[in-house]
């Protein structure tokens, strides 16, 4: 039953894309006409999310009613698992993720119809269509339903795998009476309701600048609004991605107990590839805006940015990853690198076709100037994102090749990822600081006077208190002087703001905020790296392990910690036993409780995995993996302690990160929107 | 004990798969080598140095994760060898090159850089240069055409007539 209703909101979903795609292309393609297509476009748009969140409802019932008749119940669902873990395995394998997905397509597809309402409504208010000299739909309004309708590809696709390769809602006669749960990975930490949507908010997040990229192609034209909007999705998406990432890092700390949060695993290079071309449009963005350039390179980047995210759900998904031998076993394997190869030709081909169209009128004038500082820093990222691209494959390649069979980890990815990583960071503090066109060398002396001394000062400052290593002294350096470049910024506009506008202090920020939230937004986003550029450095030179055995009463001591063996336990769960180690922990001498590291053992997938306990604090953490225990009954256990120094600032770093996009994009009231199209009408030029 | 101790003990030993990262089937074999702290020829810089190698090599059950990192049963026998060779006195080389011969060239996270894997250190090298000089280029470009540019500013995206009209109508219905 359950089955049949779920399969049919797919269908429904599907052929709401159908007739988003045709309708949406009709309308924002033909000469003449468009108006009903256009409204088409939009209420299909609106069906495909309704019929997808119906599809969702219906996993979700099957999950939680263990209604192991569906195929994607019975591989993943048990009756022991856990409620909490049973609503999210929704996304613990490829069916229900690719489910998820869809869902989140469709309602990014329904979203953008929203946003854009007021079009519609106009359509239909007036009565007459708002038409342009030669009839039919007015330009402005052709690109809302064109970008409907490259959703709808997208969403074609998908709902598509859906309906054929992935079908989460197959039968099984006779149903089973239980099934396996969750891999036992997934179901181990709370945080996995929350990291992995994050990640698909952003990856299908950017299916709508891709829209808008592929909408801008077709009709040979880029405007300055479309821009705008085409770069708030963006950001959006980017929050979310960088959200992810941060949470799968902080999800594996607390779950895999080795102690880090980011091997350079295919899965997470493939998370992170994408956020680097996107991070570089949201930068490049900014040289289109102010002086019209790099409108085709730009482009290019929206589509790349969402070929990565297919890529990289392909790489994760097909099992290519493990060998390229794998890659014929996996169904939805070839599919996807089909629709990947079809979605590249097609762009490749357009951007061919159209770059002419969107020949940029500018040029960079000096290097010393803003432009230039963007470009060198899309030079980074692009670089940074082949040479990811090319350690992840590299093994694959050679395998293909030459059969052998290499790895390319995490010893590789830091060799070139810290120098990258460094000039990055650099260029934060260098391109704010630098005007637009070009500087002249007086201007260059005031501005990159006191951030030099004081990045200077702290290095050396650094050194002389006894850290006598190169990374972390040339971390800290840097960011004080990007630091001090930011903060003189906000120094510089607050400042502006209170004379012209006789503001108050916080006035004046909230006005650097919802008057240039890009800007000033991006700054705050700025911070955060260089929290977690800090993090990452300090964290890295001064981690200190030690492992021992210990009896009942027996310490470890380790840095400025004790820990002390209190006892080893063992109980039973319904879906797991447990068996842990009670250890009471000292910090100084002085207790700071008690911690329990446990090695879980999942009956039905008969796998252990060792969970680690964690004493965060704003200094140090304190982590505790138990290796192993007595065998006869609790008389002792080995342990690994690992204090990991400044590492909770990974976290907080991205949460700045986060506050800063959210400040770049959040809707500061309605009255912005009304200047900035009053500035439109009285002043054409502005648009530039 | 309680049943769930020896249910849980006996499961884990049954079933003890090496399927996953995590995998801790050497939980109840009991101690190895407990890390001793009263060990005559092992001191803190073996140790220091043991991790160093550690790794740099694959943990063979796991996925991308160090034998330093791990917490496999094959990962510490692993580190245990490393140990007593380096308390033997021999060369972290020799221990990559003992590893290489068991394991093939797949256990070092690091590829050697001969022969085809040289692309692999190269090619960001080259990739930067590459871009750099195109980036350059264009920079330079600009430089030369400055004066005509400054004289004709970019030009705008003008809007036409029906955007306008557009425009006008969303602000009167706001």
């Amino acid at each position: 039953m359950l089955s049949t209703l779920g399969y049919a909101s797919v269908i429904g979903a599907l052929l709401a894309a159908a007739v988003a795609t045709a309708a949406g292309g009709w309308a924002g393609l033909s000469r003449s006409g468009g108006e009903v297509s256009a409204a088409l476009a939009r209420r299909a748009a609106y069906f495909a999310f309704f019929a997808m969140s119906g599809g969702m409802l219906v996993m979700e019932v099957a999950l939680l009613t263990h209604d192991f008749s569906v195929e994607y119940v019975a591989r993943v669902g048990s009756r022991e698992t856990p409620t909490y873990y049973t609503a999210i395995s929704l996304w613990s394998s490829l069916e229900g993720s690719i489910l998820f997905w869809g869902w989140i397509l469709a309602g990014y597809g329904a979203l953008f119809a929203f946003t854009r309402r007021r079009e519609f409504q106009a359509l239909r208010a007036t009565g007459e269509p708002l038409t342009a000299l030669g009839g039919g739909l007015a330009h402005g309004l052709r690109t809302t339903p064109l970008v409907l309708g490259v959703i709808g590809v997208v969403q074609l696709f998908f709902f598509g795998l859906l309906a054929g390769a992935a079908n989460p809602f197959g039968i099984v006669d006779p149903a089973p009476a239980n099934g396996p749960g969750p891999n036992p990975l997934l179901q181990n930490h709370p945080l996995m309701g929350l990291h992995p949507p994050m990640l698909y908010f952003g990856f299908v997040g950017m299916t709508v600048p891709f829209a808008f990229a592929i909408a801008a192609l077709l009709r040979g034209n880029v405007e300055a609004r479309w821009l705008r909007d085409a770069r708030r999705w963006m950001v959006a998406a980017w929050a979310f991605l960088t959200m992810g990432i941060i949470g799968g890092g902080w999800w594996s700390y607390e779950v895999l107990g080795w102690g880090g949060a980011w091997a350079w695993d295919p899965v997470e290079n493939a998370s992170f590839l994408p956020w680097l071309t996107a991070t570089a449009f949201l930068h490049s963005a900014m040289v289109q805006e102010r002086r019209g350039m790099l409108k085709t390179w730009n482009l290019t980047l929206m589509i790349a940015t969402f070929l990565l995210t297919l890529f990289g759900t392909f790489l994760t998904r097909s099992g290519v990853i493990d060998s390229v031998h794998a890659f014929t076993e996996g169904v939805i394997g070839p599919v996807f690198l089909a629709f990947i190869a079809v979605v590249a030709i097609a762009s490749l081909a357009l951007i061919g076709w159209r770059g002419n169209r969107l020949r940029a009128p500018g040029q960079v004038e000096s290097p010393a100037s803003r432009e230039s500082a963007f470009i060198l820093n899309n030079l980074l990222l692009v670089g940074f994102t082949f040479t990811v691209l090319l350690g992840t494959m590299w093994p694959l390649v050679v395998e293909a090749l030459r059969g052998d069979r290499i790895s390319v980890g995490p010893p590789y990815f830091d060799q070139v990822a810290s120098p990258i990583g460094l000039a990055l960071i650099f260029l934060m503090g260098v391109g704010p600081a630098l005007p637009w066109r070009r500087a002249g060398r007086r201007q260059l002396e005031r501005s990159f006077a006191w951030p030099a001394i004081i990045g200077a000062a702290a290095g050396l400052g650094a050194f002389a208190l006894g850290v006598g290593y190169f990374l972390p002294i040339l971390t800290i350096a840097f960011a004080a002087f990007v630091l001090t470049t930011i903060a003189e910024e906000f120094r510089k506009g607050i400042a502006a703001r209170r004379r012209i506008a006789e503001r108050s202090f916080l006035g004046a920020l909230r006005d650097l905020f919802s008057r240039t939230g890009q800007r000033y937004g991006g700054y705050v986003v700025h911070v955060g790296v260089i929290v977690i550029a800090l993090a990452i450095s300090v964290s890295w030179t001064w981690k200190t392990e030690r492992e021992m055995t210990l009896r009942p009463g027996e310490r470890l001591d380790i840095k400025d910690y004790e820990v002390e063996l209190v006892e080893v336990w063992a109980h039973e769960e319904p879906h797991r036993f447990v068996i842990g180690a009670t250890f009471a922990a000292y910090r100084d001498g002085r207790g700071i409780g008690e911690e329990q590291p446990r090695i879980n053992f999942y009956k039905a997938t008969g796998q252990n995995i060792a969970t680690p306990a964690v004493k965060s604090s704003l200094t140090s953490d304190l982590y505790l993996t138990l290796m192993a225990v007595d065998p006869e009954g609790g008389d002792h256990a080995t342990v690994r302690a690992i204090v990991n120094p400044g590492i909770v600032w990974l976290w907080i770093g991205g949460m700045i990160m986060g506050v800063g996009a959210l400040i770049a994009i959040w809707p500061w009231g309605r009255s912005r929107v009304r200047a900035a199209g009053a500035e439109l009408l009285a002043d054409p030029a502005a648009a530039a | 004990m309680p049943r769930a101790w020896r249910c849980g003990a006996l499961a884990m030993v049954l079933f003890a798969a090496p399927a996953v990262a995590q995998t801790v089937d050497g939980a109840l074999d009991g101690i190895e080598r407990p890390a001793a702290p009263g060990d005559p020829v092992r001191t803190a810089e073996i140790d220091q140095r043991t991790a160093e190698i550690g790794a740099t090599l694959r943990c063979p059950i796991c996925r991308q994760q160090s034998v330093a990192e791990s917490s496999a049963r094959i990962a510490r026998e692993m580190q245990d060898v490393i140990r007593t060779m380096l308390m033997e006195g021999r060369t972290a080389e020799e221990i990559e090159a003992y590893f290489v011969e068991a394991y093939g060239p797949w256990i070092l996270l690091k590829p050697r850089a001969e022969g085809m894997n040289l692309i692999v250190y190269a090619g960001p090298g080259l990739a930067f240069l590459l871009g750099g000089f195109l980036v350059a280029r264009r920079i330079r470009r600009g430089r030369g055409r400055d004066d005509e540019e400054r004289a004709e500013p970019a030009a705008p995206d003008h809007l036409r007539k029906a955007d306008r009209r557009w425009i006008e109508a969303a602000l009167r219905e706001s």
